[in-house]
């Protein structure tokens, strides 16, 4: 009886390990396969010059590379405060009542519609309606949209995580409800909130379908100057080279251009893993 | 009989339909302790968070009767509730410092009610450490995390937290039930230095320790106060069969 | 009521006890060497100093628990003024012991059966302070403490009965014919005195009893 119990015991750890493994081993295989195949074009030119439209082996991807930090700083200026509110107000003001569970189970369930979807919703609010035409705005619009739902879950939860204690010692302090968010409630979840909104960009920053539709072109000249320009991005451009992209090296600069765009991902969750390190260190400093 | 400093009338409360506090009516004198005893689920707690109006944060609690902070109603629209908050101080059953520093766990009430000079906030800060005892621990580094304390050490500055909002009136809710004897005993020799300037109420599950602290005792069995007195006469002739059953541990 | 403290009620039981027995033998032992007093019994007088190391033992064992159950079970109410009232009441129950002892040591400095005169009173002495202990004892036993007061009261009972032997002394030292009965005559009246100071002893624990009982003390003034 008891050696059965061990017996199952060490057979559903082994699955379970095995399990991480593999899923561990899939990212590992892709980056792998993308930094072997795609790194011998990345070099200094590869990333700080332009677009050559005829032959992009005679520049780089700078164009697309800016496009993509703009687009993230727009998100970030958009979702950052309206998602950290929409959270707050959830969190620690909205009644529990019919309506409010209907906005949070609303919000969760955006969190799982497909991004494509977003385009059409862009396309049709921001693009034509707003009449934002296809450009920078309408691609970050777009976007936030998209990740706020992401960004709300992830601050509700870190809200969430703030022990009542805190809350209760600083009420009962005679601080009012707003001084204890600001003091006490807030400081406490930022961390998480921050991270969990950079994880959220990261995402959207992923993202081609939707910007396709809104704003993002294959080629323009130059870097955009004013939020309704066209701009260019790095996984449309990807997205591009690899699939109708007629020149014999294509699929190489797809690679590169790959290479790049996990980078600045990768960058961007390491931010976010320092953040959260850095907050965790001085809360038990 | 000193002054009375809170006055309790036909307090009812209930959670959701169901009644915590019957028809209570008690009174708490100036710069004395008052202890609070009774088993689990008497009604201690959300009496004593009745007091400071905690328990406003607690949706489906509804109260009936008055309580009269220094002859003014609480529950009146008049009062403010930050302010009786202030006054009326409390400390928790687990040390809840802020996890922020120890400077800035006392400063924090200070800072509340708009003290921003920083010399005069430094003076405070030392001022109740020392009178809870802690600051000959902490001084060298008053920039660490409050959360790295002891738990004795916690709930002392936990303690300083709320005397440095400078109340008329501090509530302990059970605050060592999860500390060691040499804290337990640093915290009781702290509310006898601190008695003359806060009045205290105290929460208890550990008879002895109402005892040893207190100059008046109430025993609350299901949401009654059963009996009200000198401690002294509690613990050694009450009046009540249900206090000398609780009190001599005849009470299953 | 539900049980609890099983260990405490058990100890506390024990402590009862213990003391409900010294009572009892140092009520054999008032009985006893009164008898062997009035009987010229130099026998039974040896029987009360031997019963007295019994006491002795009691007293010291009585008290050791009480001590070791306040340090270990923090008695409250009435449970901490019954052990109390016990470290108390065991003291007065020791000297109970220790005067029938002198009692029954006066027995063999007698020369001969001390005379009626003497005995009539002295055993009156010792009937009442019996049944003020008997009383008393059974009150601390059932815990009603209604007629605590009259005992006490008897008490001056037998206060006169030595007041009977003092002014009886008193004629025998003054009347020349009696000179030889001067030496019964002291012995007795101190025997007397003994017996006086045991029912003294006894008001003590039945105003102890009280205490232990009611939490407060009876009447008022009172000197012990």
């Amino acid at each position: 009886m008891k050696n059965g119990r061990l017996a199952r015991e060490k057979i559903i750890f082994t699955l379970i390990k095995i399990a991480a493994f593999f899923s561990a081993a899939i990212l590992i295989l892709i980056v792998f396969y993308v930094f072997i195949k795609g790194i011998s074009v990345v070099d200094f030119k590869f990333i700080f010059e332009e677009v050559q439209q005829r032959d992009i082996t005679k520049g780089g991807i700078w164009q697309a590379i800016v496009g993509t930090v703009y687009l993230g700083l727009g998100i970030f200026a958009v979702t950052i405060p309206i998602g950290i509110s929409a959270a707050i107000f959830l969190n620690e003001y909205a009644p529990d009542t019919k309506l409010s569970r209907v906005i949070r189970i609303s919000i969760r369930n955006l969190a799982g519609v497909p991004s494509i979807i977003y385009g059409l919703f862009g396309l049709a609010v921001f693009v034509h309606f707003l009449n934002f035409k296809t450009s920078l705005l309408s691609a970050v619009l777009t976007l936030s949209s998209m990740t706020l739902p992401w960004i709300i879950t992830a601050s509700e939860e870190s809200l969430k995580a703030v022990p009542f204690d805190f809350r209760e010692a600083s009420l009962a302090m005679g601080a009012t409800k707003w001084q204890t968010i600001k003091k006490i409630v807030i400081p406490q979840a930022l961390p998480g909130m921050i991270t969990g909104s950079i994880l959220g960009l990261s995402r959207a920053l992923g993202e081609t379908a939707p910007i396709i539709v809104v704003g993002a072109t294959f080629y323009c000249r130059g870097l955009p100057d004013s939020p309704f320009d066209k701009f260019m991005a790095l996984p449309y451009h990807l997205f591009i080279l690899a699939t109708q992209h007629v020149h014999i090296q294509a699929r190489q600069y797809a690679l590169g251009t790959a290479v790049v765009l996990i980078a600045v991902i990768f960058i961007m969750s390491i931010t976010a893993i320092l953040i959260r390190y850095h907050y965790r260190k001085k809360k038990y400093a | 009989m000193p002054k009375n400093i809170i006055k309790v009338e036909n307090l009812n409360l209930w959670f959701k339909n169901k009644k915590i506090l019957k028809d209570m009516s008690m009174e708490i004198a100036e710069h004395e302790i008052t202890s609070i005893i009774g088993p689990s689920g008497c009604g201690k707690s959300t009496f004593i968070r009745t007091l400071n109006r905690m328990n406003d944060l607690i949706p489906t609690c509804r109260i009936t009767g008055n309580i009269f902070y220094e002859n003014k109603n609480i529950f009146s629209p008049g009062i403010d509730v930050t302010n009786l908050r202030r006054r009326v101080g409390q400390v928790f059953q687990k040390p809840n410092p802020f996890p922020k520093s120890i400077f800035e766990n006392v400063a924090f009430g200070p800072r509340l009610y708009g003290e921003k000079n920083k010399n005069k906030l430094n003076s405070l800060v030392k001022k109740y450490l020392e009178r809870v005892g802690l600051w000959e621990e902490v001084k060298e580094n008053l920039n660490r995390n409050a959360l790295s304390l002891s738990g004795g050490q916690q709930q002392r500055l936990c303690i300083a937290r709320v005397l440095a909002a400078e109340p008329k009136v501090m509530l302990m809710d059970e605050p060592c039930s999860a500390l060691d004897p040499i804290s337990t005993a640093k915290i009781e020799d702290l509310m006898q230095k601190i008695k003359n300037d806060v009045t205290i109420v105290i929460v208890t599950h550990n008879m002895q320790q109402a005892a040893r602290v207190s100059q008046f005792t109430g025993f609350f069995l299901m949401g009654e106060l059963i009996e009200y007195g000198k401690t002294n006469d509690i613990f050694t002739k009450p009046r009540c069969k249900k206090t000398e059953d609780y009190i001599t541990g005849r009470f299953g | 009521m539900k049980k609890s403290r099983l260990v405490f009620q058990k100890e506390l039981k024990k402590l009862r006890q213990d003391t409900f027995e010294m009572i009892a033998l140092s009520k054999e032992m008032i009985e006893k060497s009164t008898s062997s007093f009035v009987c010229f019994n130099e026998t039974k007088a040896r029987e009360v100093t031997e019963m007295d190391d019994a006491v002795d033992k009691l007293d010291k064992k009585i008290e050791h628990r009480g001590i070791e159950i306040l340090a270990t079970q923090q008695p409250m109410a009435k449970d901490l003024r019954l052990i109390s009232g016990i470290l108390k009441i065991i003291t007065d129950v020791e000297r109970l012991g220790d005067y029938s002892v002198d009692n029954a040591n006066l027995t063999e400095k007698l020369s001969e059966k001390p005379s009626d005169e003497f005995t009539q009173h002295i055993l009156n002495m010792k009937k009442t302070s019996i049944i003020m202990l008997d009383k008393c004892l059974l009150i601390l036993k059932n815990g009603r403490s209604k007629e605590l007061s009259e005992i006490i009261s008897m008490d001056d009972k037998v206060d006169e009965e030595y007041y009977k032997i003092q002014d009886t002394t008193v004629k025998y030292l003054k009347d020349p014919k009696k000179n030889k009965r001067d030496h019964e005559s002291m012995i007795a009246l101190m025997a007397a005195r003994n017996l006086e100071r045991i029912a003294d002893h006894i008001s003590n624990i039945c105003r102890r009893s009280y205490y232990i009982l009611e939490g407060e003390h009876i009447g008022k003034n009172q000197t012990f």
